[in-house]
């Protein structure tokens, strides 16, 4: 049992191992690792050293990523006199890179490149080498060997160049170096350099001296000198010596300035130099790297000439020895400048003033934003102000007015009633507002009343309505309202306002004045109907008896008697005439027409009368009358034509008159127009007596209308219009019981 | 065949008994009524010949009787006897079913021509224009009306 066990572990450990294994032995296929040593000449912490490595080293990075392995060492050569530490570091090289052969090494700064010359072909044979420093340093170099570099020179003559054009009242320049085989190879490239100077300034070498001398010289020479360091490894004592910190006591203790070619001493108290810009050559060595990286080989000395060198000062000392920036020549590099306040604060400075003015702004807005509301406040003051007096006023002139006033709004809820409309009800404003006021209207007019304010109310139309409305002592009142609506400043509708009268007193003597007429109108008729009755069943029927008696004596008359008998004929005729007239004058007191052949007859045969008499031309026509009228209303529109007709040809000089009788359904149309003169209904009301007034309270009698319409020069119609189908329901009723 | 029966309706007490004693010779008097519904109910029941009618009645007129009797058939045919010299009121009382019309100014010497013209089965007016009535000229009627004035009038004249 346990051998399958065992087996199926062992396929699992394979299946898992397999793709890994297999990935493992791909990678050294793909590309091997380049190894890359920089030799440095100094020390790790100078900053130089520093700035050149970091971009060598990422430059390199970029390209190659995780196919580079960089090794950096430092030989610190300054330190120990030549040749003292080189058989050591050689030991160290040699053992630490025994496994590891570098695919190319970096020589940076004259040591570096000095031990390559020595021990590059033992240590790393074959590997070829990329020079970093100045074109000086291959000097003895043996040609045969492949070397790569970018170079740049040494500038002692362009940083004397460049001080006596910063400090143009030089007369001397003190050149320092000391007595190491070094620093006698700058003093040595410095005579040659300056050469074509010396007309133009004093140039001392101060080399065979102490440091503590020169820091003495240098704190008393004087005006119109400058020192230019060359080098100093060691001084006339034999101190062993840094020239970086050399350069840093000189320049302490200098009463004038320092200038130096090495870009090492920037920093250190020099006013500058034209000197290797580390970071430029740096660039161009990276460059080189990788281009023999990539397999470019090197023929002999393949050194080109860097663009690297540049003017370069420390702004400092500029400020330290008052000298104006406006000398430096373009393209030169200032280090080291203290930012200013603004350079410093730029930002702060920006954002601050931004800040203010954007607070500013707001204030500003603010403070504007203020005055406008108080503005608008004081303005909305002296608007409520001047609304409050309007409502004061208002108010004030509603509560004394002798009439009662009510407002709602657009919801037709009541919002207001005045103190008379209050006094009237004796109720509270409370009870009166919404929909309270409908309380106290009488229970047989709150529809009529409520159906008409809100029909009026949603077509935004005035209306008039009269109601009973509850006195404060419980007796009910007529008043008369009458309703607007109201509009607001907007012009858009803000409810309606209306007013009330106690119109009892009126309506009862209208009722009054009505139930007078009424009985006036009934008694005339009646009297007339009376006298024509007279007139016509006694009067008219003796002397029809008397006429008959005549013809019938005279029928019997005998043949002979011819006067006899013509004076009959006379009386006979007398007689029939006394009668027509009596006759006639009961037709006119009241139409037997009327009564025995109906409205149509009467009509007709008046105006036929009235025609003949007055010499006009009255057209008549009747359609669909019934024969069987209401004698009220066959009455009423009988005298309605006989005086409207009567009026008309005697007022309008018209000569053609038209009168109208048309039934329908349930009223009855009365037209009597012409095409006279016209005159004004309201003025005739009063000054045509009681023709009009009588028409108009006979036609109301049978709750009917009347309607005058007349235009001066324009004709005159009137129109009576009387409702039928009650009455004849209930005259079919009555004639049915 | 006996004499014709006649039927008087009027609310003149003096007028039927003066009519009576002008036409008893020749007519039978069968009846004399002093109003309308009476009139309506004799001529049925008397079974009359002839309806001598006066407009003017209390209760239903004299034309309001003619029409009734039209309207239910009744073969008394209706000679209007009446003060009423118009022709408004003449064509009213044909439109209602009148056979004759005769005014009373012209009782004697109208009357007996109208009833023997009527029996005949023709119409008969009397000719009037002396009373108050002065407008023929704008009398419209109903064309058999308008028909039986003229023939008459015409033959009258």
């Amino acid at each position: 049992m346990r051998k399958p066990k065992l087996f199926g572990r062992l396929l699992l450990y394979l299946a898992i191992i397999w793709p890994a294994a297999s990935l493992a032995l791909k990678t050294p296929a793909a590309e091997p690792q380049k190894i890359v040593l920089a030799l440095y000449g100094g020390r790790p912490d100078l900053p130089a050293n520093f700035v050149v490595d970091d971009i060598i080293r990422s430059t390199l990075e970029k390209e190659l990523g995780s196919h580079l392995d960089f090794y950096a060492e430092f030989l610190d050569a300054q330190r120990w006199s030549e040749g003292e530490t080189e058989s050591a570091v050689h030991d160290y090289l040699r053992h630490r890179y025994a496994q590891k052969r570098p695919s190319v090494i970096i020589a940076v700064a004259q040591p570096a490149i000095s031990f390559m010359r020595l021990y590059g072909d033992e240590l790393f044979p074959g590997v070829p080498v990329v020079a970093f420093g100045a074109l000086e340093m291959l000097r003895d170099w043996d040609p045969r060997r492949p070397i790569a570099g970018a170079l740049s020179k040494i500038e002692i003559k362009g940083t004397l160049e460049l001080a006596l054009r910063l400090q143009p009242r030089t007369r001397e320049v003190l050149l320092i170096s000391g007595v190491s085989p070094s620093d006698q190879w700058f003093q040595s490239l410095a005579r040659k350099q300056l050469t074509e100077l010396e007309n133009r300034v004093k140039i001392t070498y101060v080399n065979n001296i102490t440091l503590d001398d020169l820091e003495k010289t240098v704190a008393t020479i004087p005006d119109g000198t400058v020192i230019q360091f060359l080098s100093m490894a060691q001084d006339a004592a034999g101190n062993n010596l840094l020239s970086d910190e050399v350069v840093s006591r000189i320049a302490e203790k200098a009463r004038v300035p320092t200038y130096a070619h090495g870009g090492i001493y920037l920093g250190r108290g020099t006013v500058g130099g034209v000197v290797t810009n580390p970071e430029a050559l740096a660039h161009e060595t990276a460059q080189l790297t990788l281009r023999v990286l990539q397999g470019e080989r090197i023929q002999g000395v393949a050194i080109q000439e860097s663009r690297s060198t540049v003017p370069m000062v420390d702004w400092r000392q500029l400020r330290r020895w008052g000298i104006s920036e406006e000398r430096l020549p373009a393209g030169t590099v200032v280090r080291f400048r203290e930012p200013s306040v603004w350079d410093s604060y730029k930002w702060y400075i920006i954002s601050g003033i931004s800040l203010i003015i954007l607070e500013a702004a707001l204030i500003t807005a603010l403070l504007w934003q203020r005055t406008r509301r108080r503005k608008a406040e004081a303005e909305l003051a002296a608007a409520l102000v001047v609304a409050q007096e309007s409502e004061q006023r208002f108010r004030r002139v509603a509560n004394t007015a002798p009439v009662m006033i009510w407002m709602s709004g657009t919801d037709k809820l009541f919002t207001y009633v005045n103190q008379p409309w209050l006094d009237f009800t004796n109720r509270s404003l409370a009870q009166e507002l919404g929909n309270g006021w409908l309380e106290n209207i009488h229970g047989e007019d709150v529809a009529a009343c409520f159906e008409t304010y809100t029909e009026a109310f949603d077509r935004r139309e005035p209306f008039t309505m009269q109601y009973r409305l509850r006195r404060h002592d419980g007796e009910y009142r007529w008043v008369l309202d009458r309703g607007i609506p109201r509009f607001d400043g907007n012009n858009s509708f803000a409810g309606y306002i209306g007013s009330c009268v106690d119109i009892t007193d009126r309506k009862l003597a209208e009722e009054a004045l009505s139930s007078v007429s009424r009985r006036l109108i009934d008694a005339q008729e009646q009297e007339r109907t009376r006298i024509a009755r007279e007139l016509h069943d006694d009067i008219n029927q003796r002397i029809a008896m008397v006429g008959i008696e005549l013809d019938v004596l005279q029928q019997s008359l005998p043949t002979s008697g011819a006067v006899v008998r013509n004076r009959f004929e006379q009386l006979r005729h007398l007689t029939a005439d006394i009668g027509a007239e009596i006759q006639g004058i009961s037709h006119r007191l009241h139409s037997s027409k009327l009564e025995y052949l109906g409205l149509v007859a009467a009509c007709k045969s008046f105006c036929r009368e009235a025609a003949d008499w007055h010499k006009v031309e009255v057209d008549f026509a009747a359609e669909n009358i019934s024969p069987a009228l209401p004698q009220d209303i066959s009455l009423c529109l009988f005298r309605v034509l006989q005086e409207s007709l009567n009026n008309a040809i005697k007022h309008s000089g018209a000569q053609r008159f038209e009168a109208r009788l048309r039934g329908t359904s349930d009223e009855i149309h009365l037209a009597v127009r012409d095409h006279g003169m016209g005159f004004d209904p309201a003025a005739a009301m009063i000054s045509r007596g009681l023709g009009l007034i009588s028409m108009r309270e006979r036609v109301s009698l049978v709750k009917g209308t009347m309607l005058i319409a007349s235009k001066l020069m324009g004709g005159t119609e009137i129109t009576v219009r009387v409702p039928l189908v009650e009455k004849i329901v209930t005259q079919i009723a009555s004639g049915a019981a | 065949m006996g004499c014709p029966r006649v039927l008087l309706a009027d609310d003149s007490q003096e007028i039927r008994e003066r009519v009576k004693e002008l036409l008893q010779e020749d007519f039978d008097i069968v009846g004399s009524v002093q109003n309308g519904q009476q009139a309506i109910q004799a001529a049925s029941v008397l079974n009359a010949d002839l309806l001598v009618l006066d407009i003017s009645m209390p209760g239903l007129n004299g034309i309001q009787v003619a029409s009734r009797l039209c309207e239910s058939g009744c073969r008394t045919k209706v000679v209007f006897l009446t003060i009423h010299e118009d022709r408004d009121y003449v064509e009213a009382a044909f439109s209602a079913g009148a056979s004759g019309y005769v005014c009373k100014s012209r009782v004697a010497t109208d009357l007996i021509p109208a009833l023997q013209s009527v029996l005949r089965g023709k119409s008969f007016i009397s000719q009037f224009g002396q009373g108050i009535d002065k407008t023929r000229s704008e009398v419209s009627t109903t064309p058999r009306a308008t028909m039986n004035y003229r023939s008459r009038s015409a033959a009258s004249s």
